[in-house]
Parts: structure tokens; C-alpha cells; sequence
């Protein structure tokens, strides 16, 4: 039996530890710290019925006030030997679903490696997400990133709607973070790495 | 600040500490610089320039400089607030501390000298002095929301719950009733939730039923709302209505719920529990059906082979499955994984490295923070005698959890901007049992397990270059001394050359975001942390974490017997094997500790100095306790007793041996007739595949190696050898007969995998059906199959 639930403070060192299991793209502790609290509401683990860590959404909200308000997929994993159970979905709607609750976001975005056809699929066919726009060498081995979206709501009509260029800083799903600063606290080295699949 | 200046220079100053702010250090530098040519020697503008090198690398200059300015201007509350900066830069959080506190002596209202006071109180769990700081804060600006919520969360850090909830009550009451406003209302949320769950803290649970049916239009985390009323109505009592908004929650997959909510009722710490209710569920069937069937029975095998003992086949075939798909990180880690478990660790790194290459040769996994690689490769090097290596490792682990300690400074401020109140107070208690984890815990103990190695046995280039010097004549060894200084120096300076030389290619890199530099690895391979003067005393502070958070672990009162006997600590031993009694007395290890201890004391001289005949009181005053334990019989009679009770096991067998050893030196043959003695019965219980014998195949190296060292008997040693190989045909340490086929003929001799079963609790069996595999084999956890004996 798996199952999904909101992620705690204590599962933090076993996402990390299986996202270094499954993705090139790896963080630092301080930056699932960040993210767990800023938006303690975006993490979702799957967890085995042995307790074992198995999948993870790491999620955030997008803060830069230029933009509609959004949500963005940090890092999405499931454990090889757990894949093809739908784990990965049910990660990313519940995911999706808090954005949507608890902070209004109009729509999420990610980033996919091109080569990646399995994430790929799963985006367009079972999550309804489609491509933005695509970011040239996104990844430090040169390879492209789709800049992926799903609108989660109707724009409100009072805003704006930008079309904004990520810079390579941005993080998702098969990306690295760039300073991992809370706020503007000092001192968070991240090293920015990429990974060469 | 900077007021003793003329204004240019004062206009200069304030340039100064707006360039550190902006971390425009250079600018800064040339700033403070040119105040400094017309007054060399002004205190605060030495002390921001020392400031400022530290944030450029130039640690030594910058201690020296802020000491001066120091020194100049003792009292300028600018210079002990940098002093205060320093210190807290480099983690000396307690000297930073009375820095701080010295310049709020001179500027005692300083709202950014409080500030970072309070920031180094959280850090450091100086709860009164964290109230009191914030109340400092609060009083000086009330207008400030940050201050209320820091007195509030210090409160209830200070655990005064309900004091905190008067000042979120207080603060509420400065709000407008349409507060919050568009953009503050995820936070205006958050906060009333932590009002809520403090609530629920002092039981106050009326109230806090009250406040959210009040407030819930204003809540719009509506997940952690009906989590927190489900809790709070099941207090009450409530069962019905809680039941039904636990049921809503359970969103996907209702007809799990009814067996859950029963388990969770049982389970006494409901309320935390129903922060981790699953929102949705996978039955176990449908689990199965998916396995992946392409990669899966390469890998079944392969951890199956793992468990027979043959490591290097089991490698090979988690390196076939990673060939499948070299694309998938996964199939890579678990292959990593088995080449080190094999003892294959330049292997390993050339293969993890496919994945964790940063820049040009630079490998992350240690700036990842992957430590299941860095415990396994201590592991492996410790295996193989590369103590260097292997304290490496172990440290980086180490490291790795002093850095995410550190990591909790700069979320005391963030968090409080953030309201995330609830997230922030779990964090403080996560962080304070962080090094109870069972990384930490491995690491710890393997650092340990290096010291004392190399207490038993220096390192041998150290002594043999002591040797060497020691036969020179005076003059020369000086000579040899400040030669060997130079080349240490000329190899640090081409290695900083060659660092900016990559800082400056990094900088340039497409991406354009800055890397900071890597610092150079003078110690590669972990030599120098080979040469220390007292391993004993380095293990001692490893030790001294354990006992803090892991008392609960046998291992951990082991290792501190062992440690404290070679340290010829009598009474801390004696502390550890009460432990061990009183966690497991049944355990071999703890038998072997009680044994060894008595039979030490025993041996002892009579007690000659004063602190030695209070040692022999105190252990005789203890006596009585121990007598539960020895029921007043004799060493001998203990043993026996101990091995008739547990004469069917072999791990406790051979402790017995071991422990008869000891006591009757000419019982040799006796003892080892015992372990030979031993009979490898087949395991109870029902196993579908057919009878499973007991011995596992680590207690029997375990085994070999007692005969071999402690025995020293290399007949009975190979006679075991041989019994074992019979046993573990696929194993190599016993060279078993399937042990080096196994290794090249994987694929083809474990083929059918459908006799084999594809799924998590496959089996392996020969071809003859007789030797079925000895064990239970399951799927390891990938991450818990690392040990060290």
C-alpha cells in the first residue's frame, strides 16, 4: 500500500535522499527547508505501508509581483520501483489543488527536460499541462527546457497577464535552484549544478 | 557610527557599511581605505574593513583588524557588534553572544544589535533570553507585526503557551476588523492557525473550537483547518463529527478509511498522527501488477546475490540493469550502491559521476549532501583498512548535519515575516533531534570505529616518517622540517591558483550566475586526518553526540566501552555496560562487555593512589546493582549460565567461546569445540519456498574472523571457512563453490526468472533444488543495508 499526504518537517531528509536516488538535478537541505517554510501546503510525500519515503512533489509559489500569481513545480520524483502506479498524478494534483486553495494561483508552470518523454507524456497527457514556451540550453549540459503550463483558474481581469522568461536561476521539476536564499537572508550557496543524463 | 569623523570621512564610513549591506565589498574596501590613510587608526572604520575581508576569504586579516579596531575604540557598541558579526560568521555562537551583549551595554535601545541578539537566542535555544529580547524589541517598536509574532512564537518556545496566545490576542487587537487585505491573507491565516494549535496546546480546546468556527472565513489553508477541527472535535470527544470531516479528507479512496481511523484511534499520539493523514491510498495488488518486469529481475537478482554473499556479482548485474536505461538516475544509485557494498569504490565514484559531474571534474555529491554514498564509501574504505578515506567520509556525513544545523540562522527572521509559525516551531524540533538520525548515527560511530583503529595501530607513514627524523642530527631534521613546510605552502598556492582559474572559467559560463569558488581539498585523500595526536580524544566528541541522541542505541554504549576502556576510563565503562544490561542483557555484545569489565577489575592491581581507591568504592558500591547480573556467581559461572541459555544460537555461542577465552586461557580447544559445535538449524516459521537455515552470513565471517584474530587459530579458522562455503555457495568471502561463476555466468544461470519470481520476495534457488538460499532474502531498504562491524 502507498499512500499520499501532505509532507512534514520530518520527511525532509528522506525527500532528499530520494531525489539523489532518482534525479541529476539535486538540492541542498536549506532549500527543502525553504520551501517547507514558505509553503509548507505544496509538499506531498508517498509514503509505503513500511513508512518508506517513496515520491515527493516539492512545490512553490512564484513571488515576483510582475506576475500573476502562479504556482511552480520544483521537483517531482517517484522511486523507479514504485513508478507506474500513479503516484507521480496523484502527487501533482494534490499539489495542484493547494495552490489553487489555499493561495489562488491562476496556473502552474514547470520545466521538463525535452529528452524526457515519459515526464513529457505525463504532463500533456494525464496532467493537461502544455508548453509555454521552450528555454534554449536551459540545462547546464546544454540541453532545452519546455517551459510547461496548466492554468488552474480563469485569469482574475483586474491583472495582467505577463509572458515571462524564466531565466535559468528558475527552478522545476528537473532543475537546480539558484541561491537557495529565504527571503533576503544571506549566505545560501547552492551550488548550481546540472547533471549530464 | 563613524561619528568621531570629519563629515567627508563620516559620508565615507556610511558608504562603508552600505557596500557590506550590498555585499559591494570592494567597494567598501576602497572606502574604508582612503578614511584610513588620514586616520590610520580609527577604531570602527578598522573594525568594517576587517568585517568586510571576511566576507573576501581574508579571515586571518579580518580578525586582526576588528581586534584592533576593537582595541582603539572599546567603547564604540559599532565595533563589538562587528566583533559580534565575526565571531557569529564563523558559528562561535556563544562568543558572538557577549559581543552582542557588550555593545548593547553602550547602545542598550540598538534595534539591529537586539535583533541579531535574538537571532543568535533562537539559534542557540536560549529560551529566557529570547523572550527577553523580543519583549525589548516589541516594546521599542510596537508598530511592528514582526515583533508582536516574535514575542508571541518566544513565548511559546519558552513553553508559556498561554502567554503567547494573550500577545497574538493583544496584536489582533491593533487590526482593523477587515483585516487582512488581498495580499496579507495567506498570512493573516497562518497566524490564526498557530493561535489555534496553541489552543489546542493548553487544551484549551473550547477555545479553540470557538476561534475557528469564528474565524474560518478568514482561513484559507482549508486542508490544515479541517485537520486541526477533526483533532480537536475527536478530543472533545466528538467522535462523530470529527469522523466525518476525517472522511471528506480522505478524498480518493474511501474504503481504506474505515480500517485507519481504527488504528489511528488506538494510537495514542492521535493528534499527531492526523497530521500525517493520507489523502490517498494504493492497494497492494495493484502495487504488484505493476512491477517493472523489464529491469526488475535483474535487479531482484542481483540483491539476491547480495544477500548470498557475492557482492561483486551482484554489482555486475545491477551494472547490466543500468546499461538497460542510462538515463534513469535510479538504476545508476542502485548499482553505485552494490559496487561499494563489493568493495569496488573507484568504480563507483566513475560511475555515480555520470550522473554528478560539476563543471569539469568537480563530483557534487558531497555539495548534495548525498550521504548514503559517503556512509557507504566510509564503510567500504574502512573494510579495506583505508583509514584516511574512510574518517573522510564519515566527517563529510558529519559535516553534512552541522550544516543543516546551521542552516535553521536564517529562517529565525524569514519565518517570522512569513507567518509560517506552525512550519517554523516544527523546524526548532526537528532541528534539536536532527542528530538523532540514523545517517548521523552511522557516520558518528564509524568516525569512532576509525579513531579507535588508529589508537590500536598509527598510522604507520606518520611514526615511520618520526622513525626517520628522530635518527637525524638536530640541525638536519630542521632542515628536513622547514623543507617539508615549504612544500606544503607551494602546494597550496598553486592550488588556489588553479581554483580562481576555475572561479573564472565558472564565472563565465553561459548561465552567467556567479559560483562561489570551491574551496581547494588540501586532504584528499584524508592523510592529515590520520596524523592527529589523539584519536582517542576526537572519538570522545563523537561519542559524546551519540550519548545525547542516540542513547537508546546499543551500538552506542558499545562503542563507549570500547572507547572509554582504551581510555582507561574505569568508571564511564562501567556506566556503559550498565547500559548495555539494562537495554539488552541477553545481547552477545553486551555478555562480551560485562564479562570483559569484571574480568579487567579483577586483574587490577591493588589500588594505589587516592583517586584509584575511590574508583574501587564507588564499583563497590555499585556491587549490589550488579549482583542482579552476576547473582554472586564467579565470571566462569556467568558465562556458562549464559551460554546454557542461549545455547542454540551461534552469535551467542561464539561469545561464550570468546568470554571462556578470557577467563581460562588454557580452555582453547574447549572453546573452540563450542563454535565448532554450533549447528546450523533450519529456521522456524512457515516459508513457502522451502526450509531456511539460520546462520546468517554476516555473524558467520563474523565467526571466521574471531577464530582467525582472537583465536589465532588458522586450522580451525579454514575448517570454518570450509563449513561455511557449503553453506554460502554463492559467497566469496568463504569461496563457495558458485562464487565465481555466479560472477560471470549471472545472466544466463539466473535466466528464468520466472522460477525465480520477479517480485520483492523472490528466492534464489540452485539448480540441484537442494541448497535453498540461507536467509530470508527481501528487498533491502536501499538506504539501511550499511553496517560495519
Amino acid at each position: 500500500m502507498v499512500c499520499i499526504r501532505q509532507a512534514t518537517i520530518d520527511d525532509l531528509l528522506a525527500m532528499q535522499a530520494c531525489n539523489l536516488m532518482c534525479l541529476p538535478e539535486n538540492y541542498q537541505m536549506k532549500y527543502y527547508l525553504y520551501h517547507m517554510l514558505s509553503w509548507p501546503q505544496l509538499l506531498f510525500v508517498a509514503e509505503d505501508y513500511g513508512g518508506r519515503i517513496v515520491g515527493y512533489v516539492l512545490a512553490k509559489m512564484e513571488e515576483d509581483p510582475s506576475e500573476p500569481c502562479h504556482g511552480h513545480i520544483t521537483s517531482l520524483a517517484v522511486l523507479r520501483s514504485h513508478r507506474k502506479l500513479g503516484l507521480a498524478t496523484k502527487l501533482m494534483s494534490a499539489a495542484q489543488a493547494a495552490m489553487d486553495q489555499v493561495f489562488g494561483a491562476e496556473y502552474v508552470s514547470l520545466h521538463v527536460r525535452r529528452s524526457n518523454r515519459a515526464a513529457f507524456n505525463l504532463y500533456t497527457s494525464s496532467l493537461g499541462y502544455q508548453i509555454h514556451d521552450i528555454e534554449a540550453k536551459y540545462y547546464a549540459d546544454g540541453e532545452d527546457a519546455f517551459d510547461m503550463r496548466k492554468p488552474l483558474r480563469q485569469p482574475q481581469p483586474k491583472k495582467h497577464h505577463h509572458h515571462h522568461h524564466h531565466g535559468p536561476g528558475g527552478c522545476c521539476s528537473h532543475d537546480a535552484p539558484p541561491a537557495a536564499a529565504a527571503g533576503s537572508s544571506p549566505s545560501s550557496s547552492s551550488p548550481d549544478k546540472k547533471a549530464t543524463t | 557610527m563613524g561619528s568621531s569623523l570629519p563629515p567627508k570621512e563620516a559620508n565615507l564610513f556610511k558608504v562603508i557599511v552600505k557596500s557590506y549591506e550590498t555585499k559591494q565589498y570592494k567597494k567598501g574596501l576602497k572606502a574604508a581605505d582612503s578614511i584610513l590613510k588620514k586616520f590610520p587608526e580609527h577604531g570602527e572604520t578598522l573594525s568594517m574593513k576587517g568585517l568586510t575581508l571576511n566576507c573576501m576569504d581574508r579571515k586571518s586579516e579580518a580578525y586582526e583588524l576588528v581586534r584592533r579596531g576593537l582595541k582603539n575604540d572599546l567603547k564604540s557598541h559599532v565595533c563589538w557588534h562587528v566583533y559580534g558579526l565575526l565571531y557569529r560568521s564563523d558559528r562561535e555562537y556563544r562568543e558572538a553572544i557577549k559581543c552582542y551583549r557588550n555593545a548593547l551595554r553602550i547602545d542598550p535601545d540598538n534595534i539591529e544589535i537586539l535583533r541579531d541578539l535574538s537571532l543568535l537566542q533562537a539559534q542557540m535555544r536560549d529560551l529566557s533570553g529570547f523572550v527577553e529580547t523580543r519583549q525589548q524589541l516589541l516594546s521599542l517598536k510596537p508598530n511592528h507585526r514582526m515583533n508582536w509574532i516574535g514575542f508571541a512564537v518566544a513565548h511559546h518556545l519558552n513553553s508559556n503557551s498561554s502567554k503567547a496566545i494573550e500577545v497574538l490576542e493583544a496584536y489582533e487587537g491593533t487590526l482593523e476588523d477587515d483585516y487582512p487585505p488581498d495580499n496579507e491573507r495567506y498570512e493573516h491565516s497562518e497566524m490564526l492557525l498557530y493561535k489555534i494549535s496553541l489552543f489546542e496546546e493548553c487544551e484549551m480546546l473550547d477555545r479553540a473550537l470557538e476561534e475557528m468556527q469564528k474565524k474560518e472565513s478568514k482561513i484559507v489553508d482549508k486542508l490544515s483547518f479541517k485537520e486541526q477541527m477533526a483533532s480537536i472535535l475527536f478530543k472533545l470527544g466528538r467522535f462523530d463529527e470529527s469522523e466525518k470531516i476525517y472522511r471528506s479528507l480522505l478524498f480518493m479512496n474511501p474504503d481504506n478509511y474505515n480500517a485507519l481511523y481504527e488504528s489511528l484511534k488506538k494510537d495514542y499520539a492521535w493528534s499527531s498522527a492526523v497530521k500525517r493523514i493520507p489523502l490517498d491510498f494504493l492497494e497492494g495488488e495493484k502495487f504488484q501488477e505493476a512491477a517493472d518486469n523489464y529491469v526488475r529481475p535483474l535487479l531482484t537478482k542481483g540483491k539476491v546475490l547480495q544477500h548470498a554473499g557475492n557482492f561483486a556479482a551482484a554489482a555486475a548485474l545491477a551494472d547490466e540493469a543500468r546499461s538497460m536505461d542510462l538515463a534513469d538516475r535510479y538504476l545508476n544509485s542502485e548499482c553505485v550502491m552494490q559496487m561499494l557494498q563489493a568493495d569496488q569504490v573507484g568504480l563507483a565514484e566513475k560511475t555515480a559521476v555520470l550522473f554528478t559531474k560539476d563543471g569539469d571534474q568537480h563530483n557534487n555529491l558531497h555539495d548534495m549532501q548525498c550521504m548514503w554514498y559517503e556512509l557507504a564509501s566510509g564503510e567500504s574504505y574502512y573494510r579495506q583498512g583505508d583509514l584516511g578515506r574512510a574518517l573522510k567520509n564519515f566527517l563529510a556525513v558529519e559535516k553534512h548535519y552541522a550544516d543543516m544545523s546551521e542552516d535553521q540562522f536564517d529562517f529565525h527572521s524569514y519565518c517570522l515575516r512569513k507567518m509560517t509559525l506552525r512550519a517554523y516551531v516544527s523546524m526548532l524540533k526537528f532541528q534539536d533531534r536532527l542528530h538523532a538520525h540514523e545517517y548521523f548515527h552511522k557516520a558518528a560511530a564509524g568516525a569512532i570505529r576509525c579513531y579507535m583503529k588508529l589508537h590500536d595501530s598509527p598510522a604507520k607513514t606518520s611514526t615511520e616518517e618520526n622513525d626517520e627524523m628522530a635518527k637525524l642530527p638536530p640541525a638536519q631534521r630542521k632542515k628536513l622540517r622547514q623543507k617539508q613546510k615549504k612544500a606544503e605552502a607551494r602546494a597550496k598556492r598553486e592550488a588556489e591558483v588553479k581554483q580562481e582559474d576555475e572561479a573564472a572559467t565558472t564565472t563565465s559560463s553561459k548561465s552567467g550566475k556567479k559560483q562561489p569558488a570551491k574551496p581547494v581539498d588540501m586532504d584528499p585523500h584524508g592523510e592529515k586526518l590520520l596524523q592527529i595526536e589523539d584519536p582517542l580524544a576526537e572519538a570522545t566528541k563523537y561519542l559524546k553526540l551519540l550519548q545525547h541522541n542516540s542513547s537508546s542505541s546499543l551500538e552506542t554504549h558499545l562503542l563507549s566501552f570500547e572507547l572509554n576502556m582504551r581510555k582507561q576510563k574505569v568508571l564511564l565503562a562501567f556506566q556503559a555496560v550498565k547500559q548495555l544490561i539494562k537495554l539488552d542483557e541477553n545481547d552477545p555484545d553486551s555478555h562480551r562487555c560485562l564479562i570483559k569489565f569484571f574480568h579487567k577489575i579483577n586483574t587490577l592491581p591493588a589500588p594505589g593512589t587516592d583517586s584509584e581507591k575511590l574508583i574501587c568504592n564507588v564499583l563497590e558500591a555499585e556491587r549490589p546493582d550488579i549482583r542482579l547480573q552476576l547473582h554472586g556467581k564467579s565470571l566462569i559461572e556467568v558465562n556458562r549460565s549464559f551460554l546454557e541459555k542461549h545455547s542454540a544460537s551461534l552469535t551467542h555461542r561464539a561469545a561464550a567461546a570468546e568470554m571462556m577465552y578470557l577467563l581460562e586461557p588454557d580452555k582453547k580447544m574447549e572453546a573452540i569445540k563450542l563454535i565448532e559445535d554450533s549447528t546450523n538449524n533450519t529456521a522456524s516459521g512457515n516459508n513457502a519456498r522451502g526450509p531456511v537455515k539460520e546462520w546468517h552470513i554476516q555473524d558467520c565471517i563474523d565467526v571466521h574472523k574471531l577464530l582467525e584474530t582472537v583465536f589465532g587459530d588458522k586450522d580451525a579458522a579454514n575448517r570454518w571457512k570450509a563449513c561455511c562455503a557449503e553453506y554460502f555457495p554463492y559467497s566469496t568471502y568463504f569461496e563457495g563453490i558458485k562464487s565465481v561463476i555466479a560472477a560471470y555466468t549471472v545472466d544466463s544461470s539466473l535466466e528464468n526468472s520466472s522460477e525465480n519470481g520477479t517480485g520483492p520476495n523472490a528466492e534464489l534457488r540452485t539448480k540441484e533444488g537442494d541448497g535453498i538460499l540461507n536467509g530470508t532474502v527481501h528487498i533491502v531498504d536501499d538506504m539501511s543495508s550499511l553496517s560495519i562491524r
